[in-house]
């Protein structure tokens, strides 16, 4: 028997068409274009979820306030109810202690001057949870300031420097070692110390805000002793820091372990302990 | 045979300074100095600093 290939002109009407060369061309033509729609269609649905996003964030940065107070500023309070918004911060006040300007002797300087700090404010008060679930830009981890963005500046910016009193519990104190905002002076009344405010009772420091005294104020306090803070610590008794929040990006990797967060209370400007139903300052609650 | 070791060590280092003079500066570049100098007494073990950065504490 023998085969026979009919020419296309000779092919028998009704018979399939197969695709010649052109055919397939066509076909490819239509998939690339098909692939291209498709991935400008997708870049097109997340650009947009993304502006929507940008939108939401400056709708909640610019929303209607509820309450007002202070007056180192105007304190208004965020209408999300969370921390208090204060578009002017009060300037802070430096000085020179024992021969170490306020931006110490390295590091990061911008973030130095803010520790070393003295001025007083008109404390508002917050609940633990605003701080300790205040979110940060992840680009400022471990990077000095004179490296952040514009848009991290602006974030950071937006608490960082409010006065805020918050109550909890201390669940550990420390004489912190030399560093460089106290031009890394040796003697213990040179050193920060570190204290961890939990909001309960207890050791547990994962959770726990960092509030931190440097050397500058506690001039202004020589009755704090850090026995007393270890003593409010062992009785569980509730206290209230008072102090200018601030952003240290140096220990990211400790929340979650020895911290919760690394927004703090640095410097702290004042200290009180619940005693009955009053509030004593620290200067006058040695253990008793 | 040939073996190779990165040992991390914490040094304390106390001494008088200017207040606003950069400690870290002047300590790390003396740390260097020290290490070089005393990896002549030991001629069979070749010493590199690979990294000198400050103790932060918590």
């Amino acid at each position: 028997m023998t085969t026979r290939t009919l020419p296309v002109s000779a092919r028998r009407p009704g018979a399939p068409r197969r695709p010649g060369r052109r055919g397939l061309l066509v076909w490819q033509l239509a998939l690339i274009l098909l692939v291209i729609a498709a991935i400008l269609a997708a870049v097109f649905i997340l650009r947009s979820r993304h502006a929507r996003a940008g939108a939401n964030a400056a709708n909640a940065a610019n929303a209607a306030p509820t309450t007002t107070a202070s007056a180192a500023g105007t304190v208004t309070m965020a209408g999300d109810g969370g921390l208090p918004l204060m578009p002017v911060k009060p300037t802070p006040k430096e000085i020179t202690f024992d021969g170490c300007p306020p931006v110490g002797d390295g590091g990061d300087a911008e973030l130095n001057r803010l520790k070393n700090r003295v001025d007083e404010g008109n404390w508002v008060p917050v609940r633990f949870d605003d701080i300790a679930k205040l979110p940060w830009p992840r680009s400022v981890e471990r990077a000095p300031r004179r490296r952040w963005s514009a848009a991290d500046r602006r974030a950071v910016g937006r608490f960082e420097g409010i006065p805020v009193s918050v109550e909890g519990f201390v669940a550990g104190a420390k004489v912190e070692g030399p560093e460089t905002p106290n031009c890394h002076g040796a003697a213990s009344k040179y050193r920060d110390w570190h204290v961890w405010l939990a909001p309960a009772p207890g050791k547990d420091r994962r959770g726990s805000i960092v509030v931190e005294t440097t050397p500058r104020v506690r001039t202004q306090h020589p009755e704090w002793r850090i026995s007393a803070l270890r003593v409010a610590a062992k009785r569980g008794e509730r206290v209230r820091i008072s102090g200018w929040l601030m952003l240290d990006p140096e220990h990211p990797d400790q929340v979650g372990r020895t911290r919760g967060t690394i927004w703090e209370i640095h410097p702290i400007l004042r200290i009180d302990v619940r005693r009955g139903s009053a509030w004593v300052p620290l200067d006058g609650a040695r253990a008793r | 045979m040939k073996k190779a070791i990165r040992l991390r060590v914490m040094v304390w280092i106390e001494g008088e300074d200017e207040p606003a003079h950069d400690f870290f500066k002047s300590t790390s570049a003396a740390i260097r100095d020290v290490i070089a100098a005393g990896a002549k007494t030991h001629p069979e073990l070749r010493f590199t600093v690979k990294r000198v950065r400050e103790d932060e504490g918590v």
